[in-house]
Formats: structure tokens, C-alpha cells, sequence
């Protein structure tokens, strides 16, 4: 599925933004919302958490704008922090108990086959954060390099992590296999 | 694993079937950004008395854990004192992680902040930088909640915990919560609280919530009204001076109205519809920046505790010491940081011409103010810039307290 994600190098929109123009922030963050809402879905799981979670992104997004220095690139900066709203998110007890009802909603739910329901069992007990690497990464198209920017860990973390969440998915993958 | 990357993506795709047209979702919360804006202003004219509110997230109190990413140097020795702010070079220091624990009585006020090296662990720091160590909390609670002036206690959005990550207070339950603040007396915590109002036509009503540490939410007031994705939040909360500022936000974060409440009574003491602004802790003082488009400038108006115009800034303002009588001022954000005596126009404190302003917050009952920069010599490379604090007095003597820490 592709995405306009990449954001053009707007410098003089990140300085108007920067210095206050709502408009200018709007339009560097509005191609982002969209993935971003998705991201925060792959993570939490239910719409409405996805997108209480995206809306405070958003909000600590324009907080925190003048720590997006020049040239940082726009999109991993924004995913960081929808990631990061996503994993306070179902840390508060509040979560853990919609994530219940939830999920017994979801067993309600025909499944296909045996196969897709064990990959999407092993999907759903992935820790949040493997999870959103693998939707950022295979999804989303994010290079490993923006994966870990927006994770918070080094490219070569990034890699390891998205490969050990592929080995616990399906043991024989293979860590060169990994594009 | 082209396979496996094909069937993870049709799981992903399955699920995402859920939020339909996403776009429209996207569309209603940008929308509600400039919308909400001007549906306020409609729906709630400034009426002296008129109880309605909201605080904006974006006006909340400074969070104490300084947040950046990828460790670079380390420096984790004492306090560097310097006159001014002239950028010192980094000593090389193998990474490795704070190991001790903070050995300090729990009032003592701390500073908080990420481990360069290891991010989920938070770490601590006296003012004077005399003992360092890591929090026994559990390491995610570092991640987005606010800790009190003191650090000595967390809020989620659901709970209070100590600094061991044991719940002290639950919250309100049932309820839409936004990211409150500390009271000044740490002991206390203010929020702004309403029902879903996702789908709600006109919006549902909200509340001004106050929780003492193991007492049971007391409502203080119902002022303004929540609508699909905007925020509300508290910019102050005083036990001392029994105030709280209430803002009513945008959704990307920008005030749009806010209400100086009087605690005890729930009584609306001022209001005025507004662009971002910050207040003191004790709310006495709120500064409003302006921005003019025209000229890619902002400016600063402060207001007094009745609501009367005291003075204007050039730029913005971001933080106000304890007493409310320094202001961290710069010109845009992301630009070289002064702090101001703001009555008077002096500067005390020019910070490094090469770093950045990032977060300031006051010292609890003291004069002091922590200022961070980012590191010119360690560009941010993830989501959050590696950061210097400075300590900076009064009489204009900083000391250079943290190095490279997020």
C-alpha cells in the first residue's frame, strides 16, 4: 500500500510552523496523520484508542516542534511520538481493560484459517513496540534507517528487532532475508 | 520472506479495515485544529463569571523527565560551574549506564531524566548535581507521564504512583482523561476530565478535577465543553494561592480560551479566549505569545493575577521561575535562550549561542531555573535531541548540570 509519506525537505515551513503559524504546521504534519492513525491502530489494536492516542501526538507534536532540528527528517520525529503516546497508552489500566473487552469482542469474529489465525495471534502478542516496527517497516515502507529513528534505537537494533519479531512469527526466517 | 511480509501485511491490512476511510479521521482531527478555534470563540464569548473551560495540552506544565535518544558522551560527574553560558568542550567518557540508585530522602527535589545510555531507565539528579543515581520506578513510567515538581511522585492518566511505581491514587475512571498538572505543593493533582465525546454533537461537558495523594477526585467545577479530538488541560495549579488555569486547546495543541478558577469555590476569577500561553506555577502570572504572521515574529503579553496587562516580552516566553519573577525567554523557539527579569526588561542569562532552547522548569520553592539546550556537537539523529542542562540562578551565575542527556 503506498502512502505519500515522504515529506519534502520544507525548511522555511518548518521555520514558519516553528514560529508559530498553524498553517504552515498543519501542512507539514497533515500527510502524516493518516499513517500515523494507523500506526497507533497496529499498536493498540481498537480504533478508538488509535485515535486518542494520534490526537495527543499531534498536540505534543506542535509542543514540541522546535525540538525537530534542521534536516531531521519530519516523519520517524512524528512517529516516535505517536509510538510513544502508543506504548503510555496501554501501560494505564484503563486500556488493559477495553483491550479486554475488546478482545472478546474480537474472538467473535470469523477468523479465515488456521494458518492466518496463528500469524495473527503472533501479530497481537508481539510486544506494541515490535509491532509498530514491523508495520512501520513492512506496511508503511519505512526504511530500517527511519524505523529506528523513530523507535528510539540504533539501525542495527532496528534490524534486529524487526528480524527476532519475524523468527518469533515464523521461526525460519532467515536474518539476510531481511531486506 | 517476501511470503511472510505478505501475509503480516494482509493481517495488518485486515485490521486496518476497521478505521474505513482513514482520511476522513485524519480530515476531523486537523480540522478540528483551526475549527475548533473558531467554534469556540462562537460558542463562548469572554463572559466575565460564564464557567466554561478546558486546558490545552499544549499549555500544561513543563514535564520534569527530559525526553531525547541516542547517547553520545556521558558525563555524569558533578556540576560544571561557569559565568556564563560559553559552550564548554565535552569530555570523552565511555557510555554506560547510571548503575547506583538515587540515594536522596524522597522530599528532596530531584531532576529527572532518560539515561543516555540505557532510555528507559530515568535517572535523577539533586539541583546542585551533589548525588545522582537511577529511580527504582518502573522505567516505562518515565515515558510521557508527569512527575511532580519534586519528582518524588508520577501521574498517568489513570493513576498516581510513587517512585517505586506503586499505585498511591487512582484517578477518575470512565472518563476522557488529558494530561493534567502538579499542584505546586506536589501533593496534589489537577486534570480536566469529561465523557467520550467522540460522535458527541456539541460536544460533552467537562470538569476541573483536583486528587490529593489517597484521597478520592474532588470536581471543582464544570467549565467548557469537549468536542470530537480537542484537548483540555491545566497551564497551573496552586494550593497556595488556591487558583488553577484552565485551558481549552485546538487540537494540535494552541489555547483557545483560558480560565483562572478560584479552587475552593470553583469560581471563574478571569478569562479571556487566547493564543498559546503559559503561566506561572502558582497562576499568578500567564504570559500570552502572539504570532503575526506578517512578520514571522512573536511577541509576549503578561498578565497579572486579576487579569491586568503588565508588560510585554519580545518572543516568546516558556517558563517562568517559581516566583514567577524570571522569565525564559527566546526569540523563536529553537533559538538562543535568555532568562529575563521580565518587569524590568534585564537579562540575566544568555545561554550558548550555539544550542538550542528545548525545556525549562522552575526550581520547587526556590529561585533557580533548569534550563535545557540541545548539544551542537551531538546532533539529535532519532525522535528527541540529546541535551545540556543548565542550572541558572538568579543573579545570573549558571552551572552546567547534565550533559548529553534525554
Amino acid at each position: 500500500m503506498a502512502y505519500a509519506l515522504s515529506l519534502p525537505s520544507d525548511e522555511p515551513l518548518r521555520l514558519r510552523a516553528l514560529a508559530g503559524d498553524e498553517a504552515a504546521f498543519e501542512s507539514l504534519i497533515r500527510p502524516l496523520v493518516e499513517p500515523g492513525l494507523r500506526l497507533a491502530l497496529s499498536m493498540l489494536g481498537n480504533r478508538r484508542d488509535a485515535e486518542d492516542a494520534t490526537q495527543e501526538a499531534l498536540t505534543r507534536a506542535w509542543r514540541k516542534l522546535h525540538q525537530l532540528r534542521p534536516g531531521m527528517p519530519v516523519r520517524p520525529w512524528f512517529f516516535a511520538i505517536v509510538a510513544n503516546q502508543c506504548r503510555n497508552m496501554r501501560r494505564t489500566a484503563w486500556f488493559r481493560l477495553t483491550s479486554v473487552v475488546d478482545a472478546i469482542h474480537h474472538q467473535a469474529t470469523p477468523q479465515p484459517d488456521v494458518e492466518r489465525l496463528d500469524l495473527e495471534r503472533g501479530l497481537e502478542q508481539l510486544p506494541a513496540t515490535d509491532r509498530g516496527a514491523l508495520f512501520m517497516h513492512f506496511y508503511l515502507g519505512l526504511s530500517i534507517e527511519e524505523v529506528a529513528a523513530a523507535v528510539g534505537i540504533s539501525p542495527a537494533a532496528a534490524k534486529s528487532r524487526i528480524y527476532r519479531a519475524c523468527r518469533r512469527l515464523r521461526p525460519a526466517v532467515a536474518l539476510e532475508e531481511l531486506e | 520472506m517476501n511470503d511472510l511480509r505478505k501475509e503480516i501485511n494482509e493481517v495488518f491490512a485486515r485490521q486496518q479495515g476497521q478505521l474505513g476511510d482513514a482520511s476522513q479521521a485524519s480530515n476531523r482531527m486537523l480540522r478540528a485544529a483551526t475549527g475548533g478555534r473558531r467554534v469556540n470563540r462562537q460558542l463562548w464569548p469572554s463572559l466575565a463569571g460564564v464557567a466554561l473551560v478546558l486546558v490545552a495540552a499544549a499549555a500544561v506544565g513543563t514535564s520534569v523527565v527530559f525526553r531525547g535518544l541516542h547517547p553520545r558522551t556521558v558525563t555524569h560527574g558533578g556540576p560544571t560551574p561557569i559565568p556564563s553560558a560559553t559552550p564548554a568542550p565535552t569530555p570523552s567518557a565511555a557510555p554506560t549506564a547510571l548503575a547506583q540508585p538515587l540515594n536522596v530522602p524522597t522530599s528532596t527535589a530531584v531532576i529527572l531524566y532518560h539515561d543516555p545510555v540505557n532510555f528507559d531507565q530515568i535517572d535523577g539528579t539533586t539541583w546542585d548535581g551533589s548525588a545522582k543515581g537511577r529511580l527504582g520506578v518502573n522505567p516505562e513510567a518515565g515515558n510521557g507521564v508527569l512527575a511532580n515538581p519534586a519528582g518524588t511522585l508520577w501521574a498517568t492518566t489513570r493513576d498516581i504512583r510513587d517512585r517505586t511505581g506503586q499505585v498511591v491514587t487512582t484517578l477518575a475512571s470512565n472518563t476522557k482523561g488529558f494530561s493534567g498538572t502538579w499542584a505546586d505543593d506536589g501533593q496534589h493533582y489537577c486534570s480536566m476530565v469529561s465523557k467520550d465525546a467522540m460522535g458527541q454533537v456539541g460536544g460533552v461537558p467537562a470538569t476541573l478535577q483536583v486528587t490529593a495523594v489517597g484521597q478520592a477526585p474532588r470536581n471543582v467545577v464544570q467549565i467548557g465543553r469537549v468536542y470530537d479530538q480537542t484537548s483540555a488541560g491545566i497551564a497551573a495549579c496552586s494550593i497556595d494561592k488556591d487558583r488553577a488555569v484552565a485551558v481549552q486547546s485546538s487540537s494540535i495543541g494552541t489555547a483557545v480560551q483560558f480560565w483562572v478558577v478560584q479552587l475552593s469555590t470553583g469560581r471563574v476569577l478571569w478569562t479571556r479566549p487566547s493564543g498559546d500561553i503559559r503561566a506561572s506555577r502558582d497562576g499568578e502570572y500567564i504570559a500570552e505569545i502572539s504570532y503575526k504572521q506578517a512578520t514571522g515574529s512573536s511577541s509576549t503579553t503578561i498578565y497579572s493575577p486579576t487579569g491586568v496587562v503588565l508588560g510585554h516580552v519580545a518572543g516568546r516566553v516558556d517558563a517562568f521561575s517559581w516566583d514567577g519573577s524570571l522569565a525564559v525567554q527566546m526569540e523563536n523557539y529553537g533559538q538562543q535562550v535568555s532568562v529575563i527579569n521580565w518587569r524590568t526588561g534585564t537579562v540575566v542569562w544568555k545561554g550558548p549561542s550555539n544550542g538550542g532552547y528545548l525545556e525549562a522548569m522552575p526550581e520547587p520553592g526556590g529561585q533557580r531555573i533548569a534550563v535545557s539546550v540541545s548539544d551542537p556537537q551531538h546532533p539529535q539523529t532519532g525522535g528527541f535531541p540529546p541535551r545540556n542542562v543548565y542550572i541558572v540562578g538568579p543573579d545570573g551565575q549558571a552551572v552546567k548540570l547534565l550533559t548529553d542527556v534525554m
